[in-house]
């Protein structure tokens, strides 16, 4: 287990050099560039500015510098904020992002996975069918619908929870139910398909002849069973909620990272966009390998390699 | 004859589709002796694992629904009892192997901790007490290596291997009544024989009764007492497996009989069947059930349905013309 995951997290620094180096390479074939404004900087200036970020290099050098910085550790300067590192930009706004999106994550795990086992354990009760017909709301109504339906129905109707910015925990729970709604219901709606198939299967039956209770059936034998599916989508759900804050960071006003991500784009803020994809690149890495683990963990009919038994 | 411990007593299970409700199991007599192993025997589709399945009310229902009838086993009828009740039998008392050991055992858990959870329902062992045990049924159904074994998953056991932690499973309690539903069919031939002696042999050790669901009569021959065939979802003969295969009276019997290969005259001669099919469950044909497939057939088969008759002390059968040349005349109908 700790093998394999050293071997996985050393696999981890090609993934991350292919990233960095397409997204180099897309940027500079993207066109315009940092410093282009409507009115044309006199060229004197321009070169000065370029000269100081190293643009005026040619392409290969500039990447070969980019990637010494990293190994160090060093994420370059913003240039369209000057005086802050790229570094110092993602250590203020990637805990923001991180503590939205873990906030999702364990709301839409909780949310989801209760509901679909309450209406897949229960399944053609009327339980199961009122559920279904909120996981349908829930996957069709966008995030910026929600987002501003809770601000004008919640927040400024009852003064409570807060509806934007980002001081205290109370601050997270409008904006964290907005992310976390689309993947609840869809987690809801894979549980429940899960649990209904895994209900259904030999084994389930085989408990129950040798005297096993209604409630340790389901919430043993279909239960584990029934998780694998929904482990599998960790994965995506995890980056899904990473790249989707942008949008509710948006609506709530929150200082995360979704935003650099966009705006970082369209300002050719080249470092910034790089260390922005980074650091996602690293998470869904992460995560991934974090779902393989659970999974060995989970199915004993998978074995991690490098696993002995 | 001793009381039986297990009777079953005009059973009829129905499930509800959208074609309509479909009775699979209509009306079935099973009597069970202790010690004895009684063979259930029939097509696909006649009833025999629905039976099995009502027995200890395993079927999911809906869609499927026990309409009428009664299991009695220990002076209790089964289908009366509360689920808490019914569950300290299962396992307990009355035990089951299932037909897929592929399938049957839970992916997830070992296979140590799927029998353990047997005894930890129905015994006060302590946990030690418990390892113990598995570690001795597991060696008793010929598993080598049982501490080893105990923590290996079913996956990493083969299909033979599986059917024994699913005997070894159902024995934990030592069971008065060992249900098994075509146990060897999903097996290879030579594991088939392994498991029908192993089945035998703790039947002995054990003094158990064994219900055997199967549609292979090689099966039957080799570990009946008894035999109920089963046709339509009705036992259409019963008798001692010395009957059934020398002097079959059911003309359904007769047919099931010369339609084992092997068994026909002459070196090659072309293997026998049944003509027509089983009759569709939806609409069963007013009278006997199996008339239209019958080369004895006549006009009161067509308007009375035979009742299940005893013919001598272990016998019955449910026809009007029987097939009765070697037994002693006189009874008959």
């Amino acid at each position: 287990m700790i093998r394999y995951t050293a071997a996985r997290l050393l696999q981890a620094i090609p993934v991350l050099l292919v990233v960095a180096t397409v997204t180099f390479a897309l940027l500079r074939l993207l066109p315009g560039g940092p410093f282009d404004r409507e009115k044309a900087l006199p060229p004197v200036i321009l070169a000065n500015i370029e000269a100081r970020y190293h643009l005026d290099e040619p392409v290969a050098r500039q990447y070969a510098r980019y990637l010494a910085g990293l190994v160090r550790g060093d994420f370059g300067p913003s240039y369209k904020y000057p005086g802050r590192d790229v570094a110092d930009i993602l250590r203020d706004s990637f805990p923001v992002s991180i503590q939205l999106g873990a906030a999702a994550l364990v709301l839409a795990m909780l949310l989801g996975v209760g509901a679909g086992l309450a209406a897949g354990m229960r399944a053609g009760t009327l339980q199961d069918r009122a559920i279904i017909g909120l996981t349908l709301l829930g996957i069709s109504v966008p995030s910026f619908v929600l987002g501003a339906a809770l601000v004008l129905g919640v927040a400024l109707r009852f003064g409570w929870p807060p509806a934007g910015l980002w001081e205290s925990p109370a601050y997270a729970l409008l904006p964290a139910l907005t992310l976390a709604a689309f993947p609840t219901a869809y987690i809801a709606q894979l549980t429940r398909t899960s649990v209904i198939e895994v209900a259904g299967r030999d084994f389930v039956r085989t408990a129950r002849a040798k005297g096993v209770s209604e409630a340790r059936v389901r919430w043993v034998h279909v239960l584990r069973n029934a998780l694998l599916a929904v482990v599998t989508y960790f994965g995506p759900l995890l980056a899904m909620l990473l790249t989707g804050s942008f949008v509710v960071e948006q609506i709530f006003a929150i200082p995360g990272m979704g935003r650099f991500f966009v705006t970082a784009v369209t300002n050719r803020d080249y470092p910034l966009v790089m260390g922005v994809t980074l650091v996602y690149a690293a998470l869904i890495v992460l995560s991934n390998l974090a779902v393989d683990l659970v999974y060995g963990w989970l199915d004993p009919r998978i074995r991690l390699a490098g696993d002995e038994s | 004859m001793s009381e039986p411990v297990l009777s079953v007593r005009g059973l009829r299970t129905t499930f509800s589709t959208d074609a309509g409700v479909l009775p699979a199991v209509d009306g079935v007599d099973l009597e069970l002796h202790a010690g004895e192993t009684l063979c259930v025997v029939g097509e696909s589709g006649c009833g025999k694992s629905v039976t099995a399945l009502s027995i200890l009310r395993l079927l999911p229902e809906p869609p499927a629904s026990i309409e009428a009838g009664e299991v009695i086993f220990d002076g209790c009828n089964l289908l009366e009892l509360s689920n808490a009740e019914l569950r300290k039998i299962r396992g307990s008392r009355i035990a089951m192997v299932f037909q897929e050991p592929m399938t049957s055992l839970n992916p997830v858990f070992s296979v140590g901790s799927q029998i353990d959870e047997a005894l930890k329902i129905h015994t006060d062992l302590t946990r030690q007490g418990r390892r113990e045990r598995v570690e001795e049924l597991l060696t008793l159904v010929g598993i080598p290596a049982p501490a080893e074994r105990y923590r290996d998953y079913p996956h990493q056991l083969s299909g033979g291997m599986r059917q024994r932690v699913m005997i070894a499973m159902a024995l934990s309690c030592e069971p008065a009544v060992l249900i098994a539903d075509e146990p060897t069919t999903a097996l290879d031939v030579t594991i088939q024989a392994q498991i029908l002696e192993l089945l035998a042999s703790l039947q002995e050790r054990f003094h158990m009764a064994v219900l055997l669901i199967t549609h292979d009569l090689g099966v039957v021959a080799e570990t009946a007492n008894r035999v109920a065939v089963l046709y339509a979802g009705r036992v259409v003969e019963t008798g001692t497996v010395y009957e059934i295969f020398g002097a079959p009276r059911h003309p359904y019997t007769v047919g099931l009989m010369k339609a084992m290969p092997g068994r026909s005259v002459g070196h090659r001669a072309p293997l026998h069947v049944i003509p027509g099919v089983v009759p569709d469950l939806r609409d069963r044909p007013e009278g006997c059930s199996f008339r239209e497939r019958c080369p004895r057939a006549d006009a009161v088969c067509a308007e009375m349905d035979p009742e299940l008759e005893a013919w001598g002390a272990e016998s019955a059968v449910a026809c009007h013309h029987p097939y009765v040349d070697e037994r002693p005349a006189g009874e008959g109908g």
